[in-house]
Parts: structure tokens; sequence; C-alpha cells
């Protein structure tokens, strides 16, 4: 085991030292495919947390009719506390609702407010928003669903939950999540292979190193083991690298997002990748430098590299 | 030893390296392939050191199928014999020492055991002086002593060398040859594939001649 893990390190050390140019060459094209992942995860991650956060703010309201009596309150405040998808209904009485109104209106118009009968144009209504662990993209087809089944009870004149905006927002958070996953899988794909063309330029350099060892009988697993472990370094150490520079990035241009988008306040929701995926992205490294050689290294070392080396 | 039967060898575009070759070598026999360039000397090195397979006919080298031999069995083989390129063929960016270790190093021989050994046989070439010196910092002439040592180290029962003096004065390949004809009295069979009919002259070893891919002579 030390002597095996003596070969790999004397095969890298060895490898960075006579080919470092081919190395450096290959490093910088290995970071500059993983700053590409990187950042498209980012972007999607907080696309993804910034229409999150407006999906939380939406909000339904069930107003009642003037002939709505107690028992029409209670049935439906029974049904919207029985039912899972629901977060925090509150019953808004008719007093509630005008102060609220008058609250919000007192500078617009001030005669109207002094109006006595006002009261009895508003009504009053439940008012609540979805459960967190709703998707965005469900959001609208619960809505739906409580709308259609709140709109036939009792004392219910009208459900509202900006319809045209929900849809709206339903059809922007699927086609971002389809197009994010379909655009981070294409980059990634087209990371592996860029890996594996520069791995495979790499190693294809060194066929001779490969001829020889194959002619002095060294067996397959003798010869691909360290090409593999390389690989597998090299992911790693060029993810590490990348998603270190794309934080780099990300920190200026969140300083520069708070500034320009301050109004949105989302500056907040704006972060860099979280932990897990961080390490998931470091790990798709590895495997894919470790396959990359393998796959490069096993088209040379058939027992035979003499032999196709001079067709 | 070394067994050929109706050996052909067709490379693309119907070229005939080997025709119907046949041929007997017994152990511990010198043996000489000689020839002019093209005449298929270096496509018989080929078929005896596994690097090429034979288009049709039997190759068998130290009880090993040379024309059916799997790629497994091929590092097993290339373990059991020795051999020498008119190149070379050393790792650049490897120490004289560590070249010649290469053979015992993958076959998993313990570094104690390989150190004394490498030591031996770079005493016994006259490179004891070399072992930290890497290949291109050393002549021609001690490069290919370098893979000779490389070639012998693991003691192989056959020895093949193609052209071992091609790129060397003739100084040097006397030098050489007298070291093959060393190993060769200590049981091993070499056979060398030369074009240098006036040193072959001289060593009075079997000789086979080969012209067009035929074996056209061969005198014990």
């Amino acid at each position: 085991m030390r002597r095996s893990v003596s070969r790999i390190t004397s095969h890298v050390s060895k490898s960075w030292h006579h080919h470092l140019p081919l190395q450096l060459a290959t490093m910088i094209v290995l970071i500059a495919s993983f700053v590409v992942v990187s950042g498209v995860i980012t972007m999607s991650y907080n696309l993804n947390r910034v229409l999150t956060l407006w999906g939380e703010s939406m909000q339904v309201s069930v107003y009642f009719n003037e002939n709505s009596t107690e028992q029409n309150i209670s049935y439906v405040k029974k049904f919207l506390d029985e039912n899972q998808k629901v977060e925090k209904p509150k019953y808004v009485t008719k007093e509630a609702a005008l102060s609220v109104f008058k609250e919000q209106m007192a500078s617009y118009a001030p005669d109207l407010l002094s109006d006595k009968d006002l009261v009895k144009f508003i009504p009053s209504s439940f008012q609540f928003g979805l459960k967190k662990h709703i998707n965005p993209e469900e959001q609208l087809e619960t809505m739906q669903t409580l709308a259609a089944s709140l709109k036939v009870m009792g004392g219910v004149e009208d459900v509202s939950y900006g319809q045209e905006w929900v849809k709206s927002y339903s059809t922007l958070t699927r086609v971002l999540s389809w197009g994010g996953e379909f655009f981070i899988v294409i980059i990634a794909i087209s990371a592996a292979f860029v890996m594996a063309n520069s791995i495979h330029s790499s190693i294809a350099q060194r066929r001779g190193e490969i001829e020889v060892l194959e002619l002095v009988g060294a067996t397959a697993n003798y010869i691909r083991i360290p090409f593999v472990c390389e690989g597998a370094l090299m992911g790693g150490v060029a993810s590490s690298l990348a998603l270190a520079l794309s934080y780099g990035v990300f920190s200026s241009l969140k300083n520069y997002l708070h500034n320009q988008i301050a109004f949105l306040q989302l500056s907040s929701q704006i972060q860099f990748i979280g932990m897990d995926i961080l390490l998931a992205v470091i790990i798709f490294g590895v495997i894919a430098g470790a396959l990359s050689s393998w796959i490069c290294v096993r088209h040379i070392n058939d027992g035979w590299a003499a032999i196709q080396s001079k067709k | 030893m070394i067994h050929f039967s109706h050996v052909y060898k067709t490379y693309s575009g119907s070229v005939h390296a080997l025709k119907n070759v046949d041929l007997n070598i017994d152990k511990g026999e010198f043996v000489f392939i000689t020839g002019p360039s093209g005449a298929g000397k270096t496509t018989l090195f080929k078929m005896l050191s596994a690097y090429d397979r034979p288009s049709s006919g039997s190759v068998n080298v130290a009880g090993f199928d040379l024309g059916r031999i799997s790629a497994e069995e091929v590092s097993i083989f290339r373990r059991r014999i020795g051999v020498i390129f008119q190149d070379f063929k050393l790792l650049k960016d490897q120490t004289i020492f560590e070249n010649v270790a290469l053979p015992l190093l993958v076959r998993g021989d313990r570094p104690n055991q390989v150190s004394r050994r490498v030591a031996d046989i770079l005493e016994h070439v006259g490179l004891s002086n070399k072992a930290n010196q890497r290949p291109e910092f050393i002549s021609g002439g001690e490069q290919q002593r370098t893979a000779i040592a490389r070639a012998l180290i693991h003691q192989p029962g056959v020895l093949i060398a193609d052209e071992p003096t091609g790129n060397l004065d003739p100084n040097l390949s006397e030098e050489i040859m007298d070291l093959l004809e060393r190993v060769c009295a200590q049981g091993t069979t070499v056979f060398v594939a030369t074009h240098d009919l006036e040193m072959v002259k001289r060593r009075k070893k079997r000789t086979i001649k080969i012209n067009n891919g035929i074996i056209v002579g061969d005198s014990k």
C-alpha cells in the first residue's frame, strides 16, 4: 500500500515536473469548465431562492357575502385549519378590513373615509398563504383546487389569489426550473467532454511512457492506476480552485447587485451555493477526472500500444 | 525455446513482411538474423517479442502461443523475456537506476531487493557511476548498456535484440556484443537482428538470412 502511494505520488510529481506546460494548460481548461458549471449552478440556485421568496408572499383571500352566518365562517375556518397545505389562516372582520383600508387610503381620499356606510361595502374575509414545502411549480394547482372548494361553500362571495400573477409566476418557475436543469446537465456534459479531451491530450503525449511500461511487462492496473489517480486529483483540484474563483467573482458581483437592486430587497436572498452543492461539484470533478483518465489510458494501454503507435 | 511454424505477416495494402517462416531455436543458442533493410528482420523481432501478432501460422516462445496470447498474458510473457531496441526506449524523465529497475518494480519486488539487483547489474554493464543521471545526459553507448541492463535484470530465458549496435561506433558495438555473448554463456537464448555482416562473420554464431520475408539461409 505504502509502495503504491509512493509510486502514485512520484508519478504525479514527475508528471508535473516534466510536462509542466501541458499540465498547466490542462488545468486551466479544467478550471474554466468548472467556473462555467459553478456559475450556472449559482445563478440557478439564486433564481430558485428568489422565486421561492416570491411564492411565499402569495396570499389567498376568501371573501364572505352580506348573508354569511357564524356557521358559514366556522365551517370555512375548520376547512382551512384542517388542510395540510394551508399556512396560518387569519380571519379579518369587516371592521379590521375597514381600519386597514382607511389607513391605506387616508392620504388619497379623505372624504371617502368619513362615509359611515362604507363598512357595508367591505366584506369580512379569511386570508392565508401556502405551506413552504409546496414547490413553486405546484402552487398554482394547489391554489386553484383550494379556490374551487372554497367557492362552493355557504356564505362565500369570492376567492381571490391574484390569478393572473400566480399563473405567470407558475409558468416562469416551471420554465426556469426545467430550463435550468437542462442547462446544468448540458454544461456538465460539455465540461466532462472538455475534461476528457484535455486529459486525453495529456495522456496521448505520454504514450511513449505507456509503451515502455507495457514492454517491460507492466499489468494494465500498474499502468492505469497512477494516471487515474492523477486525473482524479486534477479534477478535484480544478473543481476546488474553480469554486474558489467563482466565490470571489460572486462576492464582487453581490456587492454590485446590492447597490443596483436594493429596491427589490433581494440582496439577503442572494447567496453562494450551499455546502452540499459545493461538495457535489468537487466529487463530480474527482469522478469525471478519474473516469476521463481511465477511458483515455485504457484506449492506449491495451497491451499492444507499441504496435498501434507504428500504424 | 522458440518455434515458428508457417508464419505469415501481412500489413495493410497486401504488403507481405513474412512469408511461410519456419524456425526452431533451442535453449541457450546465440542466433543472428541478417538481411537487407526491409527484409523482415524487424517484423520477425516483433513476432518473437509479442509486439505484433502473425497474420497466420504459429509463433511459440518460452511456452506461450503468441498468435493467440491475450492482453493479460502478454504482460506475463514479457516478464519472461528481455528486449533491446535500436532506439533504446528509455524513460527520459527517470534516472538510469529507475529505468533499469522497471522490470522488477512492475512485478512487485521489494525495494531493497531491487536496489541490490540494480546495483549489481549496473556494475556488470559498467554504469555504476551513472545511476542517478537521466538518459539525455549519457552517451549513446551508455544508453544502450542501460537498455541491456534493463533487459537482463529479471534474468530472462530469452533475450531479443533489434539492431542493438545500430546507433553505436565499432568499438562500442564490439563491447555490446561481448556483453551479449557473456549473457548467452550463462544459459540465456540470445536472438540478435542486425545488418552488420562483418560483425556477424567475426562472431561465428548461427546465422539466419532473411530476404523479402523469406528465410533464405540458416548456417549453424
